[in-house]
This record gives C-alpha cells, sequence and structure tokens, in this order.
C-alpha cells in the first residue's frame, strides 16, 4: 500500500511536471469540447478519455490562447463545464466533479456550515514553470501553506469561496477567489515594482521589501553601460557606504575597497569578495618580479605580517566585467555577521550571468574605443624653467658650474651650463599623451528548458595604453553556466565556470613621474638612434632620460578561473539539504628586465641586466554544505538553515632574480642569469565554520532574522582558534498597518529596520603563532652554509579583531512607489586590534603582532533617493541620488596617543603646521609656531607636546556619493552619471615634494614645476607671497604645512551612456531579436580646483584614471 | 501528524547544527595547519647540526649585509664613526641629512626619530638572535646535535655576543644588558652601568676562550679549514685583550695580546700584494666575515670608499678622508700610498680608504672572492700590547710592539722614550693604522680622554662654523622608538 502511494504520487508528480513543457495555441468559437481536445491532441500528444454521459452535457467552448500552458487552456475549457479532469499519465481524463454535487446538495442538507473542499493550487511564473516554496494563504486567516518543488500547495478543508492569496520573492502578489475549485493554476507575474527585486545575500536570497539589513545592488547592466576593466570601477560611487579608490589608471591597476571606513589599524580591512559562492582572496599577493608598477590595493593589506608580502593589482581584474549579472554590496551586521569572521569590513558578492529556459538566443556585442588622460598640468615653459632655475642658484649665492664635484661658490648645474637653454619638450604630451585603444568583442548562447539551461559566453579585449612603445592588455574569458534538474525537480545541479586568460605588457615603471622633467631637456635620441644620455665632460649623464622606460617592460600573464558546482536535494516538504562546491585558481607568471639600454653607461660597469620572474599560484576551495528548512509557523514564514564551512587557501610564489646577463636578448631567459637567486613561499590557509540563520516573517510585515557563526582560523594558535559571532536584526513595515494606511495615504511603502551584531577579522598573515626559521637568500652563503634566520618575535595569544556593528534604517516609498527614500545611520565598532606594535628593538625586532586595545568608531550617514520623475509612452526620466557621509574615530589606543594614531581624531589625521606665507623680507616660508608666533624652523613633534604641528583635518572623505539621471524616449536611452566627493588631499601648488621650487636633481625625475606655482613666488624683499624663493637646496621646505592641503571636492561626469534600440518592424524584417547601437564614456569632465592630475586617485606622479569612450553595436538572434 | 514531523525535522536540523558548532572545537581541530614547508620551526633548527650551523650562519649572513647593518655597508661604524670623528670628510654633494648630522656632530632629534640612533637597533638585533641561539644549543636535548659542534657553536654565539656589546657599551655607554630572548623582559630592561657590560664582555670571552676551537673549522665544525670566517680561540684572546685593555686591565691585555701574537697561525702581512692585509685568509686575519654578494664580489666598504671615475654621488662614495688624516700620515709612511686612493686632480683632489681594492659588480664565487670582511687583526694586537706595555712602563717592549708596525709601513723606529711619548706615539700610530676600521679611532679618542680637545678643533671645520662641539655628542643617542615603549630607558644626556 505504501509502495503503492509512493508510486501514485510519483507518477503524478511526473504529470505535473510534464504539464509546465506543454504549450498551446488555440482560437475556436462555439466549438464542441472534444473538437477542442482533439486540436489539444495534435499540438501536445495528450490523449482524451471522455464519457459518453458528460459528452452530452459538455458545454461548448470559445476559446483563444496563443502558446499556453495546457493547464490554463484546460482550465478555461472546463470553466462553465458541469464536469472536472485530470491528467494521468499524458492522458486527460474526464471525471464528475464532485465538490460542487456537495456544494449543491449543501442548501438543502441539515448541516449549517458550508462544506469545506481541499483546494490544489498550482504556482507558476509567466513561463509556466513551477515556483517552488510559493506562499498561499487564505486571506483573512492565518491559514496557509507553501509551493513543493512541483508548484502544488494543497489547502485541506477550506471553503468553498474562500479568497487565496499567492506571493513569491520577486512576484505581484495574487489574489483568487476558489469558486468552488479543487484545481487552480494561479500564473503570477514578475513584479515590476524594485521592492521586489531579488536581493542575493549571503546564502539566503531575499527582497528589497522584506530585507532586514543594510545592502546594495548594482545590476549588471549598470556595469555594462561603462567601459571600465574591473567591475569595482564601476560600482565606485554607485553605493552607498562604499569608497573604492583606483592607484592609477594603468591597465590592471590597484584598487583599495573599503566599506562603511577603516576599522582596523594596521591589518586587513578589505571586504570579503565572493564570486558565485566562491570567497577569494582579497588581495594578491606580491610575485616578487616587479608587479609594484600595477599599483597597491590599500594599506592593511591582509597580507602583511610575518611570511607575507606586499599586494599589488587587483584581483578583480581578472574577472569579466561582461559576465556580471549583480553586484551586492554587504554592509551592516544583518548582511555579513553570517559569514562570521570573513566579513568585518562587509562582503562584495558578485553574480556572474545564469542560464535562462527559453529559446536560444545568440547575443553578440561589439565595442571599441579610445582614452587619453583627461587633463595636463600647466608646467613652466623653457624661458620660465631656466628663469627659475638660474634665479635659485643666484638666491643660494652660487655659480652655475659644469663640474660635478663643484664646491663652494659653485653648484654643478647641467641643466643651465651643458643643455640647450632654448629646447622645448612637453614631457606630458611626450609620456602620457597617446591615444589607447580599447576593443572588445563578446559572445553568448543561452537557452533551455525549465529542467536543463545554460549560457556560455566569450569575449575578448585589448586595451593599450596612452604610452608610447608597444603596450597592451588583452584579455580572453569564457562563462559557463548549466543548471539541471531531476524531472520531479527534487534534484538539482548547477555549475558556473568563468575563465580568464590575461596577458598584460606595461611599462615596468609608470612614465608619468618624468613629466616634471626639465623643459630643456636634451634630445632623447643620438643621431645614431641610441639614447642620449648627455654625459658630462667626465663621462657621467646629466639626466635620466625617461625614454630608457621602453626598452623595457613589465609583462604579466594571469589565468584565472573560478569554478562553482551546486548540488541541492528536497529530502521532504520545505527541507532541502545542498552543498557547494567551489574552487579557484589563479595562475600569474610575470616578467620584469632591465635591458643595458636603460642603464646610464658610467653605471653600466656598477650594475647590470636584470629580470625578475614571478610564478604566483593561488589556489582555495570551499566546500559548504548546507540545510534549509522552510515552513509556515502561526501565521508566518519561518526559514531556517544550517551550514558549515571547509576553506582551504594556499599561496605559492616563486620568484627568481637574475643578473649578469650577457645580452639584453637573453633576459627572458632565467637560466642564461648569473647568478640567479630564487625566493619561494608557500603558505596555507585552514578555515572552518558551522553557521546558522532563522527568519521569521509574521503577516508580512514583521521580519526577525538572526544569525549566527562559529569560526575557526588556522592563523591563530590552538588557544585562540575558535571564535563565535552573530547578529540580529528586524524589520517593520509599518505602510502595512491600517493605523499608517489611514494615516498616510501618501506613503505607499515604509519600512523601519535595525541590526546588530559582530563580526570578526583574521586578516593578518599565516602561521603567526609558530616560531619559524627561514633561509636567508643570499649569493654566496658564508662557507656555502644556508642561513636561518627567525621570523619574528611570536605571540602565542594572538585573538580575533572584532567588529560590533550597529545599523538603523528607514526605507519609503512616496506617491505610489515613483520617489524611494532610504536612510541609514550605522556604527560599527572595531576592537581588539590585531596590530604590529612597537616593541623595543633591544628585542630584537621593533614590532611585535599584537592584539592592542585601540577601538575605531565607524558611523556614517547614507541617504539614496530614486524617483521617477517623468513616465509617459515615450519618454521617461528617473533619478537615483547616493549620499554617504562617513565619519571616523579612534576611540582609545591603549591608554596613549601614539604617532600617527590620536585619540578623539579619525585614523588619517594630519597634524599640520599651521602655514603664514613667505616672509616678505627674507623670502621664506613661515608657519606658526605653539606660541602663536612666525617661525621658518617649525619643530615636528608626534607626542602633541613640544611641536608646532597641530591637529588638522582627516584625509578620508567628508562626503562622497553619486546622481544617475536616465532619460528614455522612444528607442533612445541615456544614462548620465556624475560622482562627487570631497576630501582634504596634498596639492601638487608647493610641489609634489613639498620642496622649494628651483632645484634640479641629476639622474632622477622632477624639477619643472606649476606655473601657478611659478607665478606665486617670491623674487625680492617686499614682495607678499604664497611660494617661497627659488632655491637649489632642499632646506626651508614646508612638508608638511596646511596650505599644502586643499578641499579636493569633485565633481565628475563618470559616466554617460547613449543607446539607441531599432525598432521592433527593423528587427523583424532583419530577422534579429534584438538591435541595438550605443556610445560610452566614461570620466569625460571633472570640475574641481585639486592641482594635480587627478582629485580622484589624488595622482601627482602616477597616471590618472582616463578618459574613455567607446562606441558599441549589440545584436541578438 | 504533520506538524509533529515538522517539528521533527526542526528539532534534527538544529542538533545537527549544534553538533557541528561544538565538533569545530577543540576535539577535531579542522583548522590546524602543519608548519610552512617553506621555513623550519625553532625546534627543529636545534635539533641537528646542519640546521643549527645555519643559525649561526644566519648571523654570520647578517653581519656581512649592505643594509641595517654596523659591520658593513652604507650605514657601518667605518662610516658613521669615520665621519664622527677626524677620520673622514662629507661629499659635499650630499644631502643626507643622517650623514651630515654625524660629520657635523650634530646629532639630534629629527621628526620621530634621533638622527645618529641607526647603530642602536642594528646591533640589538644581533643580541637577539645569538641569546635565542645560546639557549636553544643549551637546552637542546636532540641526539642528532653532536656535542663538539654544539660547544663551537655555543662558544661562536657567546663570543658574537661579547663582540656585539663591546659596540654597544663603546657607542652609547650604559646599555640594556639583554641576556635572553625573552621579548617580554627585554622590551622593559634598563640601562646597565657600563662596568657590568664590560664585565659580561669578559665574563664571556673567558668562557669561550676554552670551548672554541683553536683552528679555523670549515661549514661543517668537523674539519679544519683555511678560511679564517669562524671564530676561534684566538679570535676569543684578541677581542679580550681589547676590552682589558679599555677597561684599564693593562697585565691582561698584555697576556691576553700576547698569546694571539705569540700563536703561529698569525704573522703580520705585507701592506698590499698578494697575501696582504686585507686579502682574504692573511696570516694577519684573526677573525674576517665572507662578503655576501647580492651582485658585489668582494666587500661593501670597497664599494663605499672607492670613488668610481664619474666621480662622487649620494649612493656611493659619498666620502672621502679628512684633511687631518691625510696630513697626520709621516712622510714616507707606506700605508699613505698603499692604503689611500686619490680622486681628482690640483687643489680638488681627495684620498679615500683604499685597504679593500675591490670593487667589482658580479656573481660571487668560492674562488674570485679574494677580499673578505676583517673584524679582527694582528696589528692590532702588537698595538694593543705595545699600550699596554706603555701603560705599564715596559718602555722597551712597547717600542718594539710599536716598531713591528712602523716598520711594515717602512717607517724608521719609534724616537718615542717615555711613557708618555710612547702612548702618544701608539695613539697616533693607531690612528694611521686602523682607520676606518668599525670606529677605532672614534673609540680612542673617547678611552684616551683626547675627544674633547680633538672634537673641538674638527666639528667647527667641518661644519663651516656653524657647529660647535658638544661634549655630549661622544656618546651617540639611543633610539627614540625605545624609549617610547619602555619607560625604563632615559636617553643620553644632551639629547
Amino acid at each position: 500500500m505504501k509502495m503503492l502511494t509512493i508510486f501514485l504520487f510519483a507518477t503524478c508528480l511526473q504529470v505535473h511536471a510534464n504539464i509546465s513543457a506543454q504549450t498551446v495555441t488555440l482560437k475556436v468559437s462555439n466549438t464542441s469540447l472534444e473538437n477542442v481536445f482533439k486540436e489539444i491532441q495534435r499540438q501536445t500528444g495528450y490523449d482524451y478519455i471522455i464519457n459518453s454521459r458528460f459528452a452530452k452535457v459538455a458545454k461548448s467552448v470559445s476559446i483563444e490562447v496563443k502558446n499556453t500552458s495546457i493547464d490554463l487552456v484546460l482550465q478555461e475549457c472546463f470553466k462553465d463545464q458541469p464536469f472536472t479532469y485530470e491528467i494521468l499519465d499524458k492522458t486527460i481524463i474526464i471525471k464528475e466533479k464532485e465538490s460542487p454535487k456537495n456544494a449543491e446538495a449543501a442548501p438543502s442538507a441539515i448541516q449549517p456550515p458550508p462544506p469545506n473542499i481541499d483546494v490544489t493550487i498550482i504556482v507558476t511564473n509567466s513561463d509556466g514553470q513551477s515556483l517552488d516554496g510559493a506562499s498561499v494563504t487564505i486571506k483573512g486567516q492565518n491559514k496557509g501553506a507553501a509551493t513543493d518543488i512541483q508548484g502544488r500547495a494543497i489547502l485541506k478543508n477550506i471553503y468553498k469561496d474562500a479568497i487565496v492569496v499567492v506571493s513569491f520573492t520577486g512576484y505581484q502578489n495574487q489574489e483568487i477567489k476558489i469558486n468552488n475549485r479543487t484545481t487552480l493554476v494561479v500564473r503570477l507575474m514578475t513584479s515590476t515594482s524594485e521592492l521586489d527585486e531579488v536581493q542575493i545575500g549571503a546564502y539566503t536570497k531575499t527582497t528589497k521589501r522584506f530585507q532586514t539589513g543594510n545592502q546594495t545592488t548594482v545590476k549588471g547592466e549598470d556595469i555594462e553601460k561603462q567601459p571600465v576593466p574591473n567591475v569595482l570601477e564601476a560600482i565606485a560611487n554607485r553605493v552607498p557606504g562604499l569608497n573604492i579608490i583606483q592607484s592609477n589608471g594603468l591597465n590592471g591597476g590597484g584598487i583599495t575597497v573599503r566599506i562603511q571606513g577603516q576599522g582596523s589599524l594596521s591589518y586587513g580591512s578589505d571586504p570579503l569578495f565572493v564570486i558565485d559562492g566562491v570567497p577569494i582572496l582579497s588581495q594578491l599577493r606580491t610575485t616578487g618580479a616587479g608587479d609594484a608598477v600595477l599599483g597597491s590595493s590599500g594599506n592593511g593589506s591582509s597580507l602583511q605580517g610575518p611570511l607575507t608580502n606586499q599586494a599589488f593589482g587587483s584581483p578583480l581584474s581578472y574577472l569579466n566585467t561582461a559576465d556580471i549579472e549583480s553586484v551586492e554590496v554587504l554592509k551592516d551586521a544583518a548582511a555579513t555577521s553570517i559569514y562570521g569572521s570573513q566579513a568585518a569590513a562587509g562582503a562584495i558578492i558578485i553574480t556572474t550571468k545564469k542560464g535562462k529556459p527559453g529559446p536560444t538566443k545568440l547575443s553578440i556585442n561589439l565595442q571599441s574605443g579610445w582614452s587619453t588622460v583627461p587633463q595636463m598640468l600647466d608646467m613652466l615653459n623653457t624661458s620660465q624653467y631656466i628663469q627659475m632655475r638660474r634665479e635659485a642658484l643666484k638666491n643660494d649665492g652660487v655659480v652655475p658650474s659644469s663640474s660635478p664635484t663643484a664646491s663652494g661658490a659653485f653648484k654643478y648645474a647641467p641643466d643651465l651650463t651643458l643643455w640647450d637653454n632654448t629646447r622645448y619638450t612637453d614631457w606630458q604630451k611626450t609620456l602620457i599623451g597617446g591615444t589607447a585603444q580599447y576593443t572588445n568583442i563578446n559572445g553568448s548562447v543561452s537557452g533551455g528548458t525549465s529542467n536543463v539551461n545554460y549560457i556560455v559566453g566569450a569575449t575578448y579585449g585589448k586595451r593599450t595604453t596612452v604610452f608610447p612603445g608597444d603596450y597592451n592588455d588583452q584579455q580572453g574569458s569564457i562563462h559557463f553556466n548549466l543548471n539541471t534538474s531531476s524531472v520531479n525537480k527534487k534534484f538539482n545541479f548547477g555549475i558556473t565556470i568563468n575563465y580568464m586568460v590575461d596577458i598584460n605588457k606595461l611599462p615596468s615603471q609608470d612614465p608619468t613621474k618624468y613629466i616634471s622633467d626639465p623643459p630643456n631637456t636634451p634630445t632623447p635620441y643620438n643621431s645614431d638612434g641610441s639614447l642620449n644620455w648627455a654625459p658630462n665632460p667626465a663621462g657621467a649623464s646629466t639626466w635620466d632620460n625617461p625614454y630608457k622606460l621602453f626598452y623595457a617592460y613589465y609583462k604579466n600573464n594571469t589565468n584565472n578561473l573560478t569554478s562553482n558546482m551546486l548540488l541541492s536535494y528536497r529530502i521532504a516538504a520545505g527541507l532541502d539539504i545542498e552543498s557547494s562546491f567551489g574552487y579557484s585558481n589563479m595562475q600569474t607568471n610575470d616578467f620584469n628586465g632591465t635591458p643595458l639600454t636603460m642603464i646610464a653607461p658610467e653605471s653600466r660597469t656598477a650594475t647590470s641586466r636584470r629580470a625578475s620572474y614571478g610564478n604566483r599560484g593561488m589556489n582555495s576551495f570551499i566546500i559548504e554544505p548546507k540545510l534549509r528548512y522552510k515552513r509556515r509557523l502561526y501565521g508566518g514564514t519561518l526559514a531556517f538553515l544550517a551550514g558549515a564551512t571547509l576553506k582551504e587557501n594556499s599561496v605559492a610564489v616563486t620568484s627568481i632574480n637574475g643578473s649578469g646577463y650577457s645580452s639584453d636578448l637573453l633576459l627572458q631567459n632565467p637560466s642564461a642569469a648569473n647568478p640567479a637567486t630564487t625566493s619561494y613561499y608557500n603558505t596555507k590557509q585552514k578555515y572552518v565554520a558551522a553557521f546558522g540563520s532563522l527568519n521569521y516573517r509574521f503577516k508580512e510585515r514583521y521580519v526577525f532574522d538572526a544569525t549566527t557563526r562559529t569560526d575557526g582560523s588556522s592563523r591563530f594558535g590552538p588557544d585562540n582558534r575558535y571564535h563565535t559571532f552573530w547578529g540580529v536584526s528586524g524589520a517593520w513595515i509599518f505602510t502595512e498597518e491600517d493605523l499608517f494606511k489611514k494615516a498616510m495615504p501618501f506613503l505607499s511603502f515604509g519600512k523601519l529596520r535595525a541590526s546588530y551584531g559582530t563580526s570578526g577579522s583574521d586578516q593578518i598573515g599565516d602561521y603567526t603563532y609558530l616560531n619559524l626559521y627561514n633561509p636567508s637568500n643570499v649569493d654566496l652563503p658564508p662557507q656555502g652554509v644556508v642561513g636561518l634566520q627567525p621570523n619574528a618575535l611570536v605571540n602565542n595569544f594572538l585573538a580575533w579583531e572584532e567588529t560590533h556593528k550597529f545599523s538603523i534604517g528607514i526605507d519609503l516609498g512616496l506617491l505610489s512607489d515613483r520617489v524611494f527614500l532610504g536612510v541609514t545611520f550605522s556604527r560599527n565598532v572595531s576592537s581588539n586590534q590585531l596590530k604590529s606594535d612597537p616593541i623595543a628593538t633591544v628585542t630584537g625586532f621593533n614590532t611585535i603582532l599584537e592584539n592592542f586595545p585601540g577601538t575605531i568608531r565607524n558611523s556614517d550617514w547614507e541617504f539614496e533617493v530614486r524617483s521617477t520623475n517623468i513616465k509617459e509612452r515615450n519618454f521617461s526620466w528617473k533619478t537615483n541620488l547616493n549620499i554617504t557621509i562617513p565619519r571616523n574615530k579612534l576611540l582609545s589606543f591603549g591608554g596613549q596617543t601614539s604617532y600617527p594614531f590620536y585619540v578623539g581624531q579619525p585614523l588619517d589625521v594630519k597634524t599640520l603646521y599651521h602655514f603664514l606665507g613667505v616672509d616678505p623680507q627674507t623670502g621664506v616660508y613661515l608657519v606658526q609656531d605653539r606660541f602663536g608666533n612666525p617661525t621658518k624652523n617649525p619643530v615636528f613633534s608626534t607626542t602633541q607636546i613640544g611641536g608646532d604641528n597641530v591637529i588638522s583635518r582627516s584625509g578620508f572623505s567628508d562626503f562622497d556619493g553619486g546622481i544617475l539621471n536616465s532619460f528614455t524616449y522612444k528607442g533612445f536611452s541615456l544614462d548620465v552619471f556624475f560622482s562627487l566627493v570631497k576630501r582634504f588631499a596634498n596639492n601638487n601648488f608647493f610641489t609634489s615634494t613639498g620642496n622649494v621650487p628651483g632645484s634640479y636633481a641629476v639622474n632622477s625625475a622632477g624639477g619643472n614645476i606649476l606655473e601657478t606655482t611659478f607665478l606665486n613666488a617670491w623674487h625680492q624683499p617686499g614682495d607678499n607671497a604664497l611660494i617661497s624663493k627659488f632655491s637649489a637646496g632642499a632646506s626651508g621646505s614646508i612638508p608638511a604645512s596646511d596650505a599644502s592641503f586643499e578641499n579636493a571636492f569633485f565633481a565628475r561626469l563618470k559616466n554617460l551612456s547613449l543607446s539607441y534600440q531599432f525598432p521592433d518592424k527593423w528587427k523583424k524584417r532583419m530577422h534579429v531579436n534584438d538591435c541595438s547601437i550605443y556610445a560610452q564614456g566614461q570620466n569625460l569632465i571633472t570640475i574641481s580646483n585639486f592641482k594635480g592630475l587627478d582629485p580622484e586617485t589624488l595622482a601627482i606622479s602616477t597616471l590618472p584614471p582616463l578618459r574613455t569612450f567607446t562606441l558599441g553595436l549589440r545584436v541578438v538572434f | 501528524m504533520k506538524s509533529q514531523i515538522h517539528q521533527h525535522i526542526l528539532t534534527t536540523a538544529l542538533f545537527i547544527f549544534s553538533c557541528c558548532n561544538s565538533s569545530c572545537k577543540k576535539e577535531l581541530d579542522l583548522a590546524a595547519v602543519d608548519p610552512p614547508v617553506t621555513s623550519i620551526t625553532q625546534t627543529n633548527v636545534f635539533a641537528s647540526d646542519g640546521t643549527a650551523i645555519g643559525a649561526l650562519a644566519g648571523i654570520y649572513t647578517q653581519m656581512s649585509s649592505a643594509t641595517t647593518n654596523i659591520f658593513t655597508g652604507n650605514q657601518s661604524l667605518s662610516i658613521y664613526c669615520g665621519l664622527s670623528s677626524d677620520e673622514l670628510s662629507l661629499w659635499s654633494g650630499s644631502s643626507s641629512t643622517s650623514l651630515i648630522a654625524y660629520y657635523q656632530n650634530n646629532l639630534r632629534l629629527n621628526g620621530t626619530s634621533y638622527l645618529g640612533s641607526e647603530s642602536w637597533s642594528n646591533t640589538y638585533k644581533y643580541v637577539f638572535l645569538c641569546n635565542s641561539a645560546i639557549e636553544q644549543l643549551t637546552s637542546s636535548t636532540s641526539e642528532n646535535l653532536t656535542p663538539i659542534v654544539r660547544k663551537q657553536l655555543l662558544g661562536e654565539a657567546k663570543f658574537i655576543r661579547a663582540y656585539i656589546y663591546f659596540y654597544l657599551v663603546n657607542l652609547y655607554g650604559d646599555v640594556p644588558l639583554a641576556l635572553t630572548s625573552n621579548y617580554k623582559v627585554n622590551n622593559l630592561l634598563p640601562r646597565t652601568p657600563k662596568v657590568q657590560v664590560w664585565q659580561q664582555i669578559i665574563s664571556d670571552l673567558h668562557d669561550v676562550q676554552a670551548t672554541l676551537s683553536t683552528s679555523y673549522l670549515d661549514g661543517t665544525l668537523l674539519a679544519v679549514s683555511t678560511d679564517r670566517v669562524r671564530p676561534t680561540a684566538g679570535a676569543a684572546n684578541a677581542l679580550l685583550a681589547r676590552a682589558y685593555l679599555y677597561t684599564g686591565n693593562y697585565a691582561g691585555a698584555d697576556s691576553a695580546a700576547s698569546a694571539v701574537i705569540n700563536n703561529s697561525l698569525y704573522a703580520l702581512s705585507p701592506l698590499t700584494g698578494t697575501g696582504s692585509v686585507f686579502s682574504r685568509n692573511s696570516s694577519e686575519t684573526i677573525w674576517s666575515i665572507q662578503p655576501q654578494g647580492n651582485g658585489l664580489i668582494n666587500t661593501f666598504d670597497a664599494y663605499y670608499f672607492i670613488i668610481p671615475s664619474t666621480g662622487p654621488s649620494s649612493s656611493v662614495a659619498f666620502t672621502n678622508i679628512n684633511p687631518t688624516l691625510v696630513n697626520s700620515f709621516e712622510s714616507g709612511d707606506a700605508r699613505k700610498s698603499k692604503w689611500l686612493g686619490t680622486y681628482g686632480t690640483g687643489t680638488n683632489m681627495v684620498y679615500y680608504p683604499y685597504k679593500y681594492t675591490q670593487n667589482a659588480f658580479g656573481t660571487p664565487t668560492a674562488t674570485n672572492q679574494t677580499e673578505y670582511m676583517m673584524m679582527l687583526r694582528l696589528a692590532e694586537q702588537y698595538l694593543i700590547r705595545a699600550e699596554a706595555r706603555a701603560q705599564l712602563n715596559n718602555i722597551s717592549g712597547a717600542k718594539s710592539d710599536l716598531n713591528a708596525i712602523r716598520t711594515r709601513a717602512s717607517l724608521p723606529n719609534t724616537i718615542a722614550n717615555d711613557q708618555a711619548s710612547m702612548l702618544t706615539a701608539i695613539m697616533h700610530e693607531r690612528q694611521v693604522e686602523l682607520f676606518t676600521e668599525l670606529g677605532q679611532r672614534w673609540f680612542d679618542l673617547k678611552r684616551t680622554g683626547t675627544v674633547d680637545a680633538v672634537m673641538a678643533a674638527q666639528t667647527p671645520l667641518k661644519s663651516n662654523n656653524a657647529v660647535q662641539w658638544n661634549t655630549n655628542q661622544q656618546l651617540y643617542p639611543i633610539f627614540q622608538g625605545d624609549i617610547n615603549v619602555n619607560p625604563n630607558l632615559k636617553q643620553n644626556p644632551g639629547y
């Protein structure tokens, strides 16, 4: 009997599973039911059995449907029939309508309560796919059920005219009157309200409507509109609370990411990056082969500390932006606590594109464009430069000399004495004035059924640089996703693979630092084509010829694989077991060579050709089994999740440094080096965790969420290896309350949310609790014995850094959700700081890694406004504004203040002298001393005592944000995005080094200054000037006065995207599904007073982010 | 019924979750990793001969490093103390605040730290290395650590610790006497009076005199080698002689120096040419360090002192010989022509130290290295004994020792005949014999009490009259970072 039941049940499931795949197109009026069945049989192969008793009473049918699921068609056909049907093994069986009979009998019967019926409700989406986990409740009662994998929910013993409410995450609610039917199919339409957009969280999904945490989504379509290579650039200024700082404008450059500020004194403040459920290392480790040119991804690298190294470049440079479906930025405890120790600094979850059921689609996207440096500086021309230099030497009381050993009344000045004083070179134009080309080709094929669907995409992209020389970054990538499920949908399997091959060739140093070379430099090349080093009579070079850079290059070849597999099985109603298996592998080979041509001839005897080769492998795997359970409980929905994490990261880096090559042509071959030294490290981190979360949603208006996670990390000693983190949060959709509905009808949506919890950080180096000796790497070890040296002082008692996060917010929808307003206040307090603490060097080391009693508070206000300003048939205008006001404060610091940290001040507070201008009599800078008097020799103190420097301001941004305006007119759409940032930054006005203008250093870059600096200089007694008298000496500098800092506010037209979608008629004629052309621009206009190349990166001598224009064509077949 | 099932599932799930939570703790430590394959744990280092020898080799490697090292490179005592005293001049083009401060005897607070405190941390790092080696070698119970190797290594570690404290006590006066590797203890050490530091130096050297090998050993410590790069009993005696001289135990200095001079391993070498003083394993070498390379074949002293044909620069060859030293060579002193190089012509001509002559780049090999870094040499022992004998009023004995050195320099015998003139003659001989050898001159000026007289004249010369000599400058300031974290540590007077 039991077996039979199971068998029947299984058959039944199969039937329903098949139904959804069958569609029917019919147009009949007043046709007999049998003829309709015949037609259905022809289209679908479904047999039918109709008893003659029923055939006689059958009513004729009028129906017009197109590609509609057979279920719906049958429902329509049987709407007015005196009987009903059942489908068994592809056969439609006509049968007695039971309940109607009872119902008819009821009035005449004696039983007073109306007889109840059992109703089976099948919930599908607009494509006819069944929806698993939809909520079906009876209006006005707490009774309800959730649909199973087949989209079926059975409501037992309910009133025949009851109204059921069907709701599901991401869909519009639907209310249906049962009308005495026992089976009904409810088709839910995708919600058009952004409140119902799916938000992917840590291990769970929710909607904006029900989310309790502070989380922001950036959609793939917004990322696609920006021709940038790194997804982090594309989300900058679009997410409140998120701060993205590019280190430079080079291909593959480093990017610093901070979510709600910096919570760590010195170690990692990097968020957790998760790609398709697989966490990746948030920082790359250096290859040791010249990757520093890529630029840093921020201080407080997770990889500092013993056995570790600096980090350059960004790991997300190796993920194709075109494959990204969405990016979620998780900020508060509600959103991040379940990630426990990994997400003290927030999390960024990247989801790549997934296959969708539907006919096979081929999509092709071609894009091409060009980039330039957006803004050049006004530097001195030759006569101004010469004037400055001569005046500088005169002020110093020395005479320019061509002798390098000149002393006393003479000073060596080859730029004045040996060079042509009439030559002019615009070094900005020469070195960074080029146009970089950009090409990107992307194609993808997707399609499938509800049981198997896929997407396969391939992209090739190439970007050149603005430098002279053959440098470019080429990326080829593939993206693959396959989802499949068993016929009964109990078992699901999905796999996602992203793979990229990137070959990036750059100069081995950023040439931008040479833009301040003197304008009268000699010709870069000799007549024989060799580099001109303009030697002085003694044979020493008189300048550091920047063209040497273009004889060398840094080449980085990185292959990046991230893959994830997901298996799930439904054990029982509402209970699923699943596990994800992730693996990522990033393999980098890089090379950096210094040919002899780069070296000044006189130095060639003392140095030699050099090359370095790096080989870095970063591997991680993760297994996360999870158990999910969902049920209705006391009129609400309860979701429970329990899971575990097993993770292992390993990094192995081999770097070889070679020298002594006999030819420049052999630099690529490490075996031609003599000698070659090898350094190697190989570290492993293991990580285990158990986590759980509980979510309860009551009456669709109260949401409660609790999470906990116990983490263990191999980075800590056995005593402090485990720690438990937790979070609680809640939301109240008060506009669901009648009271508010009546009192505030203008409010279409209103939610209060709050969260509190803890998360931690183990972002220190591996093995810090072990007392390790490392081999010392030298050419010739003493007596051939390789030395062993202790790594660091060892602290066995290291424990987790902990952040307590509090967040409260309100989300409002006004004027029928045309305007959304969100305000969040968050306060994160980070303590138990992991810090390399100074220790007396008498101990043999100058630092020890400790849990330092320092507390940092990051509080910020985040504002978001999204409004639909105009919505006409042909025209729409939407605005999206976000503003973040972050505040950072050091609450305590081990009971004392220690430079550069000041209790009560932000972490990067500047202590500066107060600038008083230039002494009109002597022409030297004056600053205010601690007694309020002017001084030219200020005393710098690190203790706030006895020094003339005073606490000034923080270098963190005062506010930042972005404003997006989107317009559509017929087929045109236009997006205009401005970013806004206000911060306090060092400028270029007092020259980048803070030195007095007028010096020229042989064999290094620099010498030239801004024209405004030149024009503001002191020349003779009585002059009131901002800039001191010119001098070739370094004395009299004001390295740290408040005048050399300024409010680097800027507004930047960061992105402009215009596209035109061809009209349907045209597309039909061309036999394409979709076709559009577009133009995009990045960093187009910048409004700023900043005296440097770029207010965003604060670049003075590094390449700023480029201005890019592209044109593109997108066709979908 | 249904609801019960649900209840059951919920309980099970919670149970599984709590199991996961607790099983992650201790009993099954899934988060434990093995030590890295690229390093060795401390216990393993001192558990076998090869790795224990490697730990000492690690110390020698640091001693030959070009950076953050007091023995050679651009922060060596040869440069710093040479600039502080009347040995070296700084190239006029140098803009290094730190070098200018040493040169002008104007060491002071600059920003967050003192100019002139570099050697503090650069020296104490060796103390830690020696202390942890001594502790581990003493406590290791491994059978794979041969007793004879353990004995020699312990001797070497104690010897180096004494050698290091010699420089600490001379540079800074009273210094924290760290004799353990425990950072919690060392982090709070106060300064120990000089006398006790000297006692420790002398007692350590006494200890190792008997345990160190009398002959030079190779890298296995089991066979004899021609390489004079490991401390021996002779080296212990030589340093002991120096320590006795500095502390006024002249009889002790006499006998310790005699033990070295009478040792047949050692003989005075010619000034230049094959087998000369500074050539590798010369017969004059008592203890030397093998240069490690890093692009340079021989010593960093040669690299930093020799002025190349393109002239001085701020990165190399930023010093030359102070005219006072140039002028103090007696006429006919072969050391002036052989141990000094010249650059430029006429009035622009400058001299530079040319004791080490090989500054070529390339790859050092076991055969192409021709010069090792000299740490202790025989000539100094003659001068120590001469001085000790002069102090003991053994004028003839002093004379013969002094003349041994003068003869080698092609100079006539000394004319000094009484104690005072003999001591003056010896001091002068030390000036021209031991110049730019790890601060010998600077220490001589201080220990003989002549520093104020000499520097009162020198300092204004070096600073173009901008700075006057201040007697507090004879002790370098200690590292401010240590004072910041250790309340028991006080700065030297005048800083």
